[in-house]
């Protein structure tokens, strides 16, 4: 595989059927991050996403079958690590998470030596998405202000951490994968960030009751299973660069 | 009556089971649970005697319970191991297509490179 440079910053940007959005979105990060590695995973999407994610100088990875959030951003952790990366930022690619947002995370990361920062949002979210935090905290034992967000920094550690094979079996970017981290003993930290709504589409999830029932039991079966006795309460670093 | 259809069952399921694994329809890793599963069931049909010591030293009044209850028993741990297995194809299927897109975009970012290099030397 081609080689980068070993302090290279990669941002994985999940897309399904982002050709509205993700044109903006990538001028906006290029905006902030003019060397930064740019990797839009293409998550088997019907519409020009591909096509408008290379017009933008993006690294597309084609998925010839959907894999769903979590494999599609394992996808691109997995090239960043094969590519040498330093660190790797996630992020949406529907133009919820603001790349003027990123230096919260970056500096949040230099202050704690943090392995992993999270972007928080707490005020976001409807009714559903609200009371699946409630729920998936009172039974994984985690305290978060935003469990769901995937506006996250990862270092090099975390990112060797989240390929391997194991964490194939997870199918979203949250409970799981928070436990998986903390578990092998990462830090984990959240820093409040502001989030804008999304500008096309919508959520795969929080969309209908039902698919929000199949994935709260899912996810409270996950929660549970990978309970551990003590209660976890993630530490919130209060950034300077408040007005970013 | 009872006995031989049972019996004659146990000794279907294993013939199916030869049959599969023969026209490489099934593996068979996966074939041997069902042969001992096949094979019970026939030993239970055809000596039904030790199906009633099972169901006394058991504790059992009515021994056809006994048959039900591990044969129920046999099939859950079945579809449990089942969907284990399911689950590692799964998973070795998303890191397949996963490293497919990765070699893709590779070759993508070849093909520009050598476009590049290809319209550099024709400048020159």
């Amino acid at each position: 595989m081609l080689e980068t440079p070993q302090t290279a910053t990669y941002y994985v940007l999940p897309a399904w059927n982002e050709e509205v959005a993700v044109g903006r979105v990538l001028a906006d990060l290029r905006r902030v991050d003019p060397f930064g590695q740019i990797v839009v995973v293409d998550d088997a999407s019907c519409d020009e996403t591909i096509k408008a994610a290379e017009s933008c100088g993006a690294c597309v990875l084609p998925m010839v079958t959907q894999l769903g959030p979590w494999g599609a951003m394992q996808a691109g952790m997995r090239y960043a690590a094969e590519k040498g990366c330093w660190r790797v930022i996630t992020m949406d690619a529907d133009g919820q998470h603001l790349p003027s947002q990123l230096s919260r995370l970056t500096e949040a990361m230099n202050q704690t030596d943090a392995n992993v920062v999270i972007g928080a949002c707490s005020q976001r979210g409807s009714f559903l998405r609200k009371l699946a935090w409630t729920i998936m905290k009172v039974f994984s034992g985690i305290s978060a202000d935003d469990l769901t967000s995937g506006f996250r920094l990862y270092d090099r550690r975390a990112v060797e951490l989240l390929v391997g094979e194991e964490a194939s079996y997870l199918e979203h970017q949250d409970m799981g994968v928070l436990a998986r981290l903390l578990g092998n003993g990462m830090k984990v930290v959240e820093v409040d960030v502001e989030m804008h709504s999304r500008v096309s589409g919508t959520s795969r999830i929080f969309n209908s009751w039902l698919k929000v029932l199949w994935y709260m039991l899912q996810t409270l079966l996950l929660s549970v299973s990978k309970r551990r006795v003590e209660r976890i309460n993630l530490e919130k670093y209060k950034a300077a660069s408040a007005h970013d | 009556m009872t006995e031989l259809f049972t019996g004659a069952t146990g000794l279907f399921v294993a013939a199916t089971i030869v049959y599969l694994i023969k026209r490489d329809r099934l593996q068979v890793r996966h074939g041997v649970s069902w042969m001992l599963v096949a094979a019970i069931f026939a030993i239970f049909g055809f000596v039904p005697s030790l199906l009633d010591r099972l169901a006394v030293s058991l504790g059992v009044a009515y021994s056809p319970t006994v048959a039900l209850v591990l044969g129920g028993s046999a099939l859950i741990i079945k579809a449990v191991s089942s969907d284990v297995e399911r689950s590692l194809s799964e998973v070795k299927i998303t890191r397949i297509v996963q490293r497919l897109a990765m070699l893709e975009a590779d070759i993508k970012r070849l093909e520009n490179y050598a476009d590049q290099d290809h319209q550099e030397s024709i400048d020159r």
